[in-house]
Formats: C-alpha cells, structure tokens, sequence
C-alpha cells in the first residue's frame, strides 16, 4: 500500500476581500517604483511630498464617497447610458458601487451594483450647508 | 518505498479553467497565470500554487493567458472580444486592444515588446506595445478561427494552429506562410519548447513532436483518450497528457511508455503545462481548479514534503499532513 505524499499546507486561494497583489510583498516593492522616477539617487525630499500630495488626494476622494452617501448621484456610463440613482457604498478597491433606487428604463430597481469601470463619469451635489 | 501522488487544488475560480501558462523563473521564483471562463484570470506562485491576484476587468470568459519571462506583464484573450494586457506586479490593467470578434490566444515575445493575438475572426495581429495608439499589423490566411498563436525561432516566425485543421508557420518581416502541416482532426493544444525547438501538437486521441523549425515529425504516441492538452519536460525525459477522461497521463519522451496516469479531476482537462524547472505541472479543469502533480513523486519541493514512515509518527509532525489525494476544492 502506497503512502500518499505529505504536504506542508494546501496552496492558498483568494482572500475573497480584495483582488490580490499584496504591495507589502517582496517583489511588489522591488518592483514598484514611485511615479517620481529616480535618474541619479533617490530625492527624500521629493518623495516625501508626493506621497503628501497622494494622501491628501486620496483622503479627499474617500471623504467624497462618503459625502456622497444617501445623495442622487447622476452616473455617465459606455453606450450613451446616463442614469441616477441614490449612492450606498463603495467596495474596497473601488470596482463597485452600491446603489438604491436605480432608474433604469425597465423601472427603478429598489438595490443595485454598479461596476466602476462601467461608469465614465458622475456627479451629485454637495449641501451647501456642510 | 513508493510513494503515492498526491495533487495539490488551487482553488478560486468558479468555472472551467481553459488555458494555463508559467512564466520563466524569476529572481522571485516563477508563476503560473490561468484562463477561466469566468473571466476572472488569476496569478499565482508557480512552486506553491498561492493565489497572489486576479486581474478583474474582463466581461466575458477569458480563453487564453500568458505571462512574459520576468513575469512582469500578463497579457489575456477573451469572449468580450478583447485582448487585454495587465501589469503583473500591481494588478492593473495597462491595455485593452479591442478585436472584431473572440479573442483566443495572446503572446508575447521575448523582450515583452510585441503582443501576438488570434481568434474567431480568423486574424493574426502584432501590436506594438510601446504604441498602443497604433493599428496593429493583420494578416489574413486561416479559413477559420485561429486556437493558438505563438511566436518561434527567437521571434522570427510565427506558429499558429486553427480550427480549419491546420498549423501554419510564418515568416514575421514577410507575413507569409512558409510551411502548413494539414490535420485530420482538429488541433487540441500546441506547445512550443524553444531550447531544442520542439512542437507539441495534440489532436484526436494522439500526441505528435515537430522540429518547430522545419516541421517535420519527430514522433507520435497515441493515448488512451481525446486529448485537449500535452506538455514536454523542458529536459525532454517526459510528456505529460491530460484530456477528456479526467485523468493526466505521464509518458517517458523516449520510450514513448506510459509511466503513470492520475486521477483526481472531477471533469476534463483543458490545459497541463509544465513548470520552467521541470519539477512540476500544472492542469486546468471544466471542474474549475487547478492541480499541482510532482514530476518526481516523493520528492521536497514547493508545499511537498519527503517524510520518512518513522517521522509520520513522532511527536515533531504536527505541521505535516498525510492528505487524500482528492481534496475538495
């Protein structure tokens, strides 16, 4: 009777949150270079503020989606589509919206998701109060 | 003491995985990229079977994929009729160069500058990837749908296989066809070894090797089943086969005999590759996973331990594993 081979571990599927490619691992840092491209050595100073200009960036597009919660948003989308609906959530990468009342010309579907790269563009309107 | 194979499931994918591809060995190891017909191709470690990523943004089930030799970009066919290409690294999309119809075989060449793709609307296309805003160069010839496309002879000559029975080769500067190897059945997988310059060509229940060069035969050896893919070790002591019995078959290359045949797919084989060192390969199935075989059963590599009977038992193995060999998904 043949002893099976032992394994280690089985191999490791999708984490099921996110789409992968871990920028903590080795070859995602060796390989990953800033957008500030270095041609002699690397300038601390300039990374430093580019990576400023992304957080502030970056903190205001979230601050944005979260703004955007419970407001009509009017979504510009490929094939001359242009509907709106009422903006619920965002997935973590970005790849997905979730919406309420879609008006879609077969009616208004009560909950929808919205794929991202679908969309070309959108717009709501900010309380002027805020 | 023999020792029995034991695969190991990558699971992930939610419909049949259709094309498979390593890239060469990197200073990070090497990895494998896999097609699915859910449109969702997936990267992982080519020695482990890790998921690492999955490159989303296709809108229909992805028919071909590939890597380049540092396995920095991956390039994806598809039935959203487009031929997309991905940084490897990161996950993104760095191109999506539309088709007028299915797109089924993309390639890259060696210095990962021109992409070669082929499909259902019977079209051979080269891009150049350092001008994605330029119309690529098409050449007509195939009566039907292109299955492979795949560059050759250190990217002077181009192979292609196709459903109207033939495999053609190419001259690149001309575009002609310099030679057409006919067929009585449809071509299932074509492999291109370029260290000896091998073909592989799969078609009904036989396996056939080519000079890639002149294509004249080298040898056939029928199988047991339909076959939809074979692989050759990159030393050449073996082919492996997979097909429409769920089952892979390993043959010695020189014998022709067949050493070993496994079980553990729950549907067809599509896809079986090799790894670039030899030490493994891998197979795609209509079940949705991916499988990992040994070439040498027993041996230490990636996830596989050799254990001796004795340390089964002892008290330090906790973290070893006596597994089935079908292990659900």
């Amino acid at each position: 009777m043949k002893t099976p081979v032992c394994v280690l571990r089985l191999p490791r599927g999708p984490d099921g949150t996110s789409r992968g490619f871990d920028p903590s691992s080795a070859r995602y840092q060796a390989l990953c270079t800033p957008t500030i491209s270095a041609s002699g050595p690397v300038d601390c100073v300039d990374l430093r503020s580019e990576q400023r200009a992304r957080s502030f960036l970056r903190e205001r597009y979230l601050r944005s989606l979260i703004a955007m919660v419970k407001r009509n948003v009017k979504f510009t989308m490929y094939e001359k589509v242009k509907v709106d609906a009422v903006f619920a959530g965002s997935d973590i990468d970005i790849l997905n919206f979730q919406v309420e009342d879609l008006e879609t010309p077969l009616g208004v579907q009560k909950e929808a998701l919205i794929r991202c790269p679908d969309v070309i563009s959108y717009s709501f309107e900010i309380d002027s109060s805020l | 003491m023999a020792m029995r194979q034991t695969p190991l499931t990558c699971s992930g994918h939610t419909r049949p995985v259709v094309d498979l591809a390593f890239s060469r060995i990197t200073p990070y190891g090497y990895f494998l990229i896999s097609a699915c017909k859910d449109g969702k191709p997936m990267l992982r470690q080519g020695d482990t079977g890790d998921w690492i990523g999955t490159f989303l943004g296709h809108k229909g089930a992805v028919w071909g994929a590939t890597l380049n030799n540092e396995a920095t970009k991956a390039a994806t066919a598809a039935a959203d009729f487009t031929a997309k290409v991905w940084d490897a690294v990161t996950g993104d999309e760095i191109l999506s160069l539309a088709h007028k119809h299915i797109v089924k075989s993309v390639n890259f060449t060696q210095d990962s500058n021109y992409l070669l793709t082929g499909g259902h609307d019977k079209v051979l296309r080269i891009y150049d990837l350092s001008k994605p805003e330029a119309e690529p160069q098409e050449t007509s010839g195939h009566t039907s749908a292109i299955k492979k496309a795949l560059w050759c002879n250190n990217d002077k000559q181009i192979l292609t296989a196709a459903d109207d029975k033939t495999v053609r080769l190419w001259d690149r500067s001309s575009m002609e066809v310099v030679k057409t190897l006919p067929f009585d059945a449809s071509v299932s997988s074509m492999e291109y070894i370029p260290d000896g310059e091998v073909l592989v060509i799969s078609y009904g229940k036989t396996v056939a090797f080519y000079n890639a060069l002149s294509l004249e035969l080298i040898k056939m050896v029928d199988v047991p089943a339909s076959v939809h893919s074979a692989s050759l070790h990159p030393e050449k002591d073996f082919f492996v086969v997979g097909g429409d019995d769920f089952k892979l078959y390993k043959y010695d290359y020189n014998t022709k005999e067949e050493l070993e045949s496994y079980k553990g797919h729950f549907g067809p084989v599509h896809c079986v590759r090799f790894s670039p060192d030899g030490e493994l390969y891998a197979s795609g199935s209509e079940d949705g996973t991916l499988r990992l075989w040994q070439t040498a059963v027993g041996k230490t590599y990636g996830l596989w331990k050799c254990v001796l009977p004795e340390e089964l038992v002892s008290e330090n193995s906790d973290a070893l594993y006596s597994t089935a060999p079908e292990i659900k998904a």
